[in-house]
């Protein structure tokens, strides 16, 4: 069983540059591997040997990051850039997928760091997808998928072809030493474009990933305590707390 | 001669120090670099900084102004750089290196101009201690602290192409003919790894957890056996000891930047807020010993209590000390942001009930059975006790010449008391540099491709850190950093 373990196709958020006219910027920022990239290594190492893992990652950034952990190849498509538009870097890395071959699985971290992506994916290869997925296991030609639910965790044996989705439930425990890393840099990498895929155009652009966590923060002028007491009680009671 | 790998430069040490010179070779210059971290996590002592030291800064040139908070007192200023350079003259009376200090100086304020184009803003420039009319002007206080900094400087390492290594601890350096060519280190799997390198900068922060380096260098006797740790740091002397091997000079090593602590807690606890403050403070033989002012300066303190013999001292409080402390006019001096200043500890009594178990609080409701518990004779506590009150009375300390403001009668039971010890922040200074920040032998040549940066660095210090500059630590880890490796690119480039 082939499994294509995608990381490293957004940025992240924390090097967002956020002025205080709400522009923001990345200045100098490369994609990163996101905190559920593990975990989707994680799946690649369950279901098959590492001779039939590939690794597929789209733009800068060093793109031995799953050869150090496993994978036996990387595709990069290098011009496929992770910007607001999640559909352009989803039919990047489908069309890296299908480059790859005869890929039965596809592993992603379930990342909030863009949520659009992992979607758009699921939608450019047409296959089956599991979310918050923690592990995951061969079974004959079956996957055995250990999925978390609010309920607990459910048991899944599906067939492929199908993308899981990856969830971490901690830090990655054993990140790779200088040895395995250097080691890595040698695996092949086969570096495709846009153009040399034939990739489509996305179709719009992302103007964000989650809503607000909530209502914007009203802030009293304490200057005169008197009077931020009178402008607190018609808060609470504009908020209808009081 | 054959290495696993090959890198330009190769940077020893996670820190501000290393990251900034990491960060500046990967951003000015074609050079490949990577850092080796012995820890999980990059970050060293600067993830404790509270503040940066910079002079004639943009921060500083924009203050005071209406829309920043804090503008100076009357008197007080920013200074020149030749002030700052001068400040580390005088303090250490002289065993500064000026070359060091004016590179450092003169280049501070790039620094925090850096340090902004990364993303960090700066609420204020000031001092640390309230009280401390010595101190300059430079203490640019970040928001989000150091950890903040050292996330963002990592984050610019890796996105302008720094390897960062962790779990890799360097182990010792390769030379030939009588140039660093190299690095071995361990990574994370174990394996030994031989690193070329062209240049290689020590940036590991000292010796101020080594203990046996701190008995064989420290003039402070008995400090390796009474140091307490108050905060997780790992700094063993590696740097030292590797740049010794190929024959640096050490110079002006054993200053160690020490703080008081309550044994057993936290900096910024309650307990320790209010065992710092300038209460009575005795040794184990129930003795007064200092004008306990000296809180102002916790360099000072630390030398203080570190030089008692058993490295012990009680700050005895009574209950109105206490109330005063946990909810009526806080704190009389502060500690940076581990202390603010002014500030009530609200959970004061409840901690002190906790660590009176663990023997590093005390209470009774006598004088008596105070000493007893703290284990000191009773009739010279006493007799300490009775005439420290007579001198709160009279508003004059004739004895040890305490200001009057601090003069708090110890006189309404229950009476507490809370075991304070002194604590190794960092050690400060060890290896001989130049004006460039290569190492240097005995004859004051460089060593050819060896730097050391930051705080195992010489060139600053005397005998004791120098808190009148607030911020030099973090500052010249950053800015060491960053001109070591400007020098290394105008020699490799």
């Amino acid at each position: 069983m082939k499994t294509a373990v995608v990381f490293k196709w957004c940025k992240d958020p924390q090097d967002a540059r956020v002025s205080a006219d709400g522009a923001v910027s990345w200045p100098g920022v490369k994609l990163s591997p996101t905190e559920d990239d593990p975990a989707a290594m994680d799946v690649a190492r369950g279901v098959s040997a590492e001779e039939d893992i590939v690794g597929v990652t789209i733009g800068d950034g060093k793109p031995e990051w799953a050869a150090a952990r496993g994978a036996a190849s990387t595709v990069v498509v290098e011009d496929a850039f992770g910007g607001p538009d999640g559909t352009a870097a989803a039919r990047a890395i489908a069309a890296a997928v299908k480059s790859a071959g005869d890929v039965d699985v596809v592993a992603i971290g379930d990342s909030d760091w863009d949520r659009g992506v992992v979607s758009a994916l699921v939608g450019a290869l047409g296959w089956k997808a599991y979310a918050n997925v923690t592990a995951a296991q061969a079974e004959g030609d079956d996957v055995r998928l250990t999925i978390k639910t609010p309920a607990g965790n459910r048991i899944v044996l599906a067939k492929p072809p199908m993308v899981v989705a990856a969830q971490a439930l901690s830090q990655e425990a054993n990140v790779p030493g200088m040895k395995q890393t250097l080691a890595a840099r040698k695996k092949p990498v086969a570096k495709e474009s846009v153009a040399s895929l034939g990739v489509a155009a996305g179709v719009g652009t992302s103007a964000g990933t989650r809503l607000p966590e909530g209502d914007a923060a009203i802030i009293f002028d304490g200057s005169d305590p008197s009077n931020a007491v009178a402008q607190l009680m018609d808060a609470l009671r504009g908020e209808g707390v009081l | 001669m054959a290495f696993d790998v090959e890198y330009d430069v190769v940077c020893i040490g996670g820190g501000g120090s290393g990251k900034s010179a990491a960060y500046t070779i990967a951003t000015e210059s074609d050079l490949s670099v990577c850092v080796l971290e012995k820890l999980e996590n990059c970050g060293g002592s600067s993830i404790y900084a509270e503040g940066t030291c910079a002079s004639e800064s943009s921060e500083q040139a924009a203050r005071p102004h209406p829309d920043y908070p804090g503008e100076l007192p009357e008197g007080a200023h920013f200074p020149t750089h030749e002030e700052h350079v001068q400040r580390y003259i005088d303090y250490s009376h002289h065993r500064a290196n000026v070359e060091v200090a004016k590179a450092f100086a003169y280049n501070s304020s790039e620094t925090i101009d850096i340090y902004k184009g990364l993303g960090i803003e700066y609420t204020d420039v000031t001092i640390y201690a309230f009280d401390q009319p010595a101190e300059l002007y430079t203490f640019h206080r970040p928001e989000g602290l150091g950890q903040h900094c050292q996330d963002l400087l990592e984050r610019a390492c890796v996105n302008a192409g720094v390897d960062i290594f962790t779990n890799t601890p360097a182990q010792e350096l390769i030379t030939e003919d009588g140039k660093i060519v190299g690095v071995v280190a361990k990574d994370a799997d174990g394996n030994e790894m031989r690193i070329g390198a062209k240049a290689v900068v020590l940036a590991t922060g000292g010796f101020g957890n080594n203990m046996e380096m701190v008995e064989k260098y420290s003039w402070i006797p008995n400090i390796h056996k009474n140091h307490y740790q108050s905060v997780p740091t790992q700094n063993t002397g590696d740097g030292i000891r590797m740049a010794e091997s190929v024959g640096a000079h050490l110079k002006d090593i054993g200053a160690l930047m020490i703080i008081g602590c309550t044994e057993g807690r936290t900096l910024g606890s309650g307990i320790n807020g209010a065992g710092y403050q300038p209460n009575l403070w005795v040794d184990t033989k129930g003795k007064r010993f200092c004008n306990e002012a000296v809180a102002n300066s916790f360099a000072d303190t630390g030398n203080t209590i570190a030089m008692r013999d058993d490295g012990i001292v009680f700050s005895v409080m009574d209950e109105d000390t206490v109330t005063r402390l946990e909810s009526g006019t806080g704190s009389a001096v502060g500690l940076g942001d581990f202390i603010p200043i002014h500030k009530t500890m609200p959970t004061l009594r409840a901690e002190i009930e906790e660590a009176i178990p663990d023997g590093a609080a005390f209470k009774a409701d006598t004088i008596e059975g105070l000493a007893e518990a703290m284990g000191v004779d009773a009739e010279t506590f006493k007799a300490v006790v009775e005439k420290y009150n007579e001198a709160c009375d009279a508003g004059k300390d004739d004895e040890f010449m305490k200001p009057t403001k601090f003069l708090q009668p110890v006189r309404k039971a229950p009476f507490y008391a809370t075991k304070q010890r002194p604590s190794i922040l960092v050690s400060c200074g060890g290896i001989r540099i130049n004006g460039n920040f290569q190492v240097t032998d005995k004859d004051y040549v460089a060593i050819p491709g060896l730097y050391a940066v930051g705080m195992e660095a010489t060139g600053l210090f005397g005998d004791t850190y120098n808190l009148d500059v607030p911020g030099t630590a973090n500052g010249f880890a950053h800015t060491s950093g960053r001109l070591a490796a400007r020098h290394i690119i105008s020699t490799l480039a």
